[in-house]
């Protein structure tokens, strides 16, 4: 009962929050860019319910645009990573053997590199950018696909109709894409909820350490790693951008967490 | 026990080795010469030479990356900034991130181990709901602006506790507990839910049975169960602080490694971004691997096999 | 205080747990004795509320979801269920003790036998571990475990199953209770094991002067052990004598279903007799009788009045509208 409200409310930040992303340009207040250096680090007011930057930049629309930015980076990096996860994961469960030992060991040498560390070793590689976060984001993630089709995979393909579908004469790629991966998309998809909200983080994250989206693009990260400067006089500017970090983040773990208990109804009492 | 060691022994040196190919192999995976891209964008061609010699960027490859290794070890491999030896740059700022998750970790465990034995043994009220609903508030919580917001509160407004810095003890709190949050939530979901699992097996009923008080037979029958795979989990939440810990270092100011890398990718010193990263992920394979000698040492069953 | 020898009586109780899908009537109504000394069989399907009478004497019933109701659990004279979880603590393992159908998962895994049954002693007898530890050897030796200081030192899995049930039974007569339950203590062991554990509860009764209840599912067992026995059946106790009159004259058709599914040895398995019918839903028992759509004896009043436990001849409890007429009615 209690997990299901909170799966619902999940997803309900989810696509309000999407809906802001889609949105912007049109119920953002102000150009999220726009300088009204007579204004700087004015707190909030009903002109600017945020308040604004350094600049003047009324923070509501910083806020409203950053969802755009990060929604569209971790999106379509966890698509992207979800897809070449997906596809590695399953040739190395499926097929097994030496193939199984080189992707996953190469897997296990990305996963040695602590938390946010191997994203900051990408970008360092890679410089900072757009591009190139996706980039970081995608490697980062990928792993985790691999490791979640990989174990669906494998215990999925002892099955029978895998059998069945073998002496009806079906080809190994065929059985692995039309009969058995079809079959492993729940935990996949909980996954991918999860991960958007990994890369959320990354995203703001690196921001946060200048090593992501540069000013003056709004992101969420690089706005609040200017904000620590001026917590003393500007606290507002503090508070705003990290409060849509963390519903964000929010939204996705409890829709996640929800979804994993709705197609996975044997965990249900853990 | 001694074959245990040995095999996963063996399989760690594989992984520390694929890793320190991979820092090696960071300057060279960057589009463009190396020589140049160390020298600067408007470096003149004959420092680009200097440099080209001084790294030894013409060898090939596998000759590099034994120099790297070795110039490693013997202070051969130099900053590019301060031309000191990159193995006296890292270490002391490698302790000072090593302090601050050691600090991170203890107060996290504690803190989530009885929250999540609490909520376990008081499963389905209201304290149980609050326990996990604080520590999907930890999950979620994006760390850097955690630690924004402990300092606006405990620095700015209360006064009470230093916004940043290295010192005395009071320093390490804010950062202590900024990069522990989500470690302690995530351990309390952890302990409830195998303390959950244990309070349910037949051993537990039979200690009640032996008139046992249910206090000690918790707190001594069924952690002891239950812990094994919390320490796993805290083994694991302690290697990612050591990576995530920069972000903490970054708000606090703690002159900790990570933010020695994020410095040094800003300044191209490479040596530096490269050997951290190497550290870094080296130890966080030790600490694996401790995790798994410890959870055969917690769990007789996998001590004797 | 011990009026009529009897160490354990059982009256009226009454017990329910609150799930999600409703009300489970568990246990309704259900009285027995017990002499000292004396091995009383508690025999029942799956589910007829065997082991939740057994939680409910020792208050280990979790409660939520268990309620008691109502009834009395008197051990020697004194109320049980009126007892403060204090005081429980002094009965359970001291004068009540319990051993459990898997020595597989009974013990604690991640403990030392030595660690287990020296804790139980310490704890109750108030002595050092030292002294506990030559107490726990003595317990040990006591159930014929050969080379107990080598097994003292060992953790569960590293024994087999017979001897971690052994050790199972030392630990309960550590501390030289007066009442054992045996909560179906030899359903998970092979043949020979299950009859050395067998002969080894009798012994500990003729030494000890130990008082058991042996909750089972095997009529067999009950006939080679115990001296009365008390058949239940979805939630009621429907019969309850000597063992001698249970087995010669049964009362109940239920009991007599239960005798004739016993597997003759000189005939088939095929012709096993079998009752017709499945254990009832316990949130919606039948009504009446909770036996009566299973019955083949089934009178009007048997949908309508559940029966009463009565004592029909001398000693010989029964509870029908219609028993079997077996001897002097």
């Amino acid at each position: 009962m209690r997990k299901n409200k909170m799966a619902t409310l999940g997803a309900f930040i989810v696509i309000a929050i999407v809906i802001i992303g889609i949105l912007a340009p049109i119920i953002s207040p102000y150009d999220p860019n726009a300088q009204d250096l007579y204004n700087s680090l004015e707190g909030p007011s009903l002109k600017h319910p945020f308040g604004v930057d350094l600049y003047g930049r009324d923070i509501l629309s910083r806020v409203i645009w950053g969802a755009r930015i990060s929604l569209s980076i971790s999106f379509t990096a966890v698509l992207l990573s979800g897809m070449l996860g997906i596809m590695l994961g399953a040739i190395a469960g499926y097929f097994g053997g030496i193939i199984d030992e080189i992707i996953m060991r190469i897997f296990d040498m990305l996963l040695s590199f602590p938390d946010i560390l191997l994203a900051i070793a990408i970008v360092a590689i890679l410089g900072p950018g757009k591009l190139n976060l996706i980039l970081a984001l995608t490697i980062y993630s990928l792993p985790q696909f691999a490791r979640i089709t990989r174990g669906s995979v494998i215990s999925e393909k002892n099955n029978e109709y895998v059998d069945a579908a073998r002496l009806m004469g079906e080809n190994d790629i065929s059985i692995l894409f039309r009969y058995i991966l079809p079959n492993c998309i729940s935990p996949i998809i909980v996954q991918g909820t999860m991960r958007m909200a990994t890369a959320i983080l990354v995203i703001s994250g690196l921001g946060f350490l200048g090593l992501g989206i540069q000013p003056p693009t709004p992101e969420w990260g690089t706005d609040l790693s200017v904000a620590r400067t001026y917590l003393r006089v500007a606290p507002h500017m503090g508070i705003f951008p990290g409060l849509a970090i963390f519903i964000t983040v929010m939204g996705f773990n409890f829709f996640g967490d929800g979804l994993n208990d709705a197609l996975n109804p044997r965990l249900k009492d853990r | 026990m001694k074959n245990l060691l040995i095999r996963r022994l063996l399989l760690v040196i594989p992984i520390l080795f694929g890793v320190s190919v991979l820092s090696f192999l960071l300057l060279h995976l960057i589009p463009g010469d190396p020589a140049r891209i160390i020298a600067g964008i408007g470096a003149a061609p004959e420092d680009v030479e200097v440099i080209r010699k001084e790294f030894n960027l013409d060898a090939p490859l596998y000759v590099q990356y034994i120099s790297f290794i070795t110039g490693l070890f013997n202070g051969n491999l130099k900053s590019i900034n301060t031309q000191d030896a990159v193995i006296k740059e890292i270490i002391p700022r490698f302790v000072n991130t090593f302090q601050l998750s050691l600090f991170s970790i203890f107060v996290s465990s504690i803190i989530g181990i009885t929250f999540g034995i609490i909520a376990a043994v008081k499963r389905n009220t209201w304290i149980d709901n609050l326990v996990m609903g604080f520590s999907l508030f930890g999950i979620s919580m994006p760390i850097f602006w955690l630690g924004i917001l402990l300092m606006l509160v405990f620095s700015l407004y209360l006064n009470i506790l230093p916004p940043g810095g290295k010192g005395g003890f009071q320093h390490i709190i804010l950062p202590g507990i900024t990069l522990g949050v989500a470690s302690a939530a995530i351990v309390a979901r952890m302990t409830r839910a195998s303390m959950l699992q244990v309070l349910n097996q037949d051993y537990i009923r039979t200690a009640l049975s032996t008139g046992l008080p249910k206090g000690k037979v918790i707190v001594k029958y069924a952690l002891k169960n239950a812990l094994i795979p919390v320490v796993t989990v805290v083994g694991l939440q302690f290697g990612y602080m050591l990576g995530g810990a920069v972000l903490t270092e970054s708000v606090f100011g703690w002159p900790g490694l990570g933010r020695l890398i994020v410095d040094s990718i800003f300044n191209r010193d490479y040596p530096v971004v490269q050997a951290g990263i190497l550290l870094i992920a080296v130890v966080f394979v030790l600490v694996n691997l401790g995790v798994d000698l410890l959870y055969a040492v917690l769990d007789p069953r996998i001590r004797r096999r | 205080m011990k009026k009529n020898g009897k160490i354990l009586e059982v009256q009226n109780l009454k017990v329910y747990f609150d799930t999600e899908e409703g009300i489970v009537k568990a246990l309704e109504d259900v009285s027995f004795s017990l002499k000292r000394s004396e091995i009383l069989g508690v025999i029942g399907e799956t589910g007829s509320g065997k082991s939740v009478t057994a939680y409910t004497i020792t208050r280990l019933l979790p409660q939520p979801p268990g309620m008691i109701l109502e009834g009395k659990v008197l051990f020697e004279g004194e109320d049980l269920l009126k007892k403060s979880e204090n005081e429980m603590l002094d009965i359970r393992g001291e004068k009540i003790s319990m051993i459990f159908q898997e020595p597989m998962t009974a013990l604690n895994p991640v403990f030392t036998v030595e660690e287990q049954m020296t804790d139980v002693i310490s704890y109750h007898e108030k002595i050092s571990k030292k002294q506990a530890a030559e107490k726990a050897i003595r317990a040990l030796e006591l159930v014929k475990i050969p080379d107990p200081s080598l097994v003292m030192k060992k953790y569960p899995h590293e024994l087999s199953g017979g001897m971690r049930q052994r050790v199972m039974i030392a630990l309960a007569l550590s501390c030289e209770p007066e009442l054992l339950i045996a909560d179906e203590p030899t359903t998970a062991l092979d043949v020979t094991i299950q009859a050395q554990i067998l002969a080894l509860i009798l012994e500990m009764r003729e030494k000890l002067g130990l008082s058991v209840i042996m909750i089972t599912h095997n009529f067999g067992i009950v006939s080679e052990i115990c001296d009365s026995v008390a058949v239940m059946y979805a939630g009621n106790i429907v019969e309850f004598s000597s063992i001698y009159n249970v087995f010669e004259n049964p009362l109940h058709p239920y009991t007599e279903g239960l005798l004739k599914a016993i597997p003759p040895l000189d005939k088939d398995v095929e012709s096993l007799n079998v009752i017709p019918g499945v254990v009832p839903n316990l949130i919606h028992p039948p009504s009446g009788c909770r036996f009566h759509p299973r019955c083949s004896r089934k009178l009007d009043i048997c949908e309508k009045k559940p029966p009463k436990l009565v004592e029909l001849t001398d000693g010989h409890f029964v509870a029908c509208h219609n028993p079997l007429g077996g001897g002097k009615r």
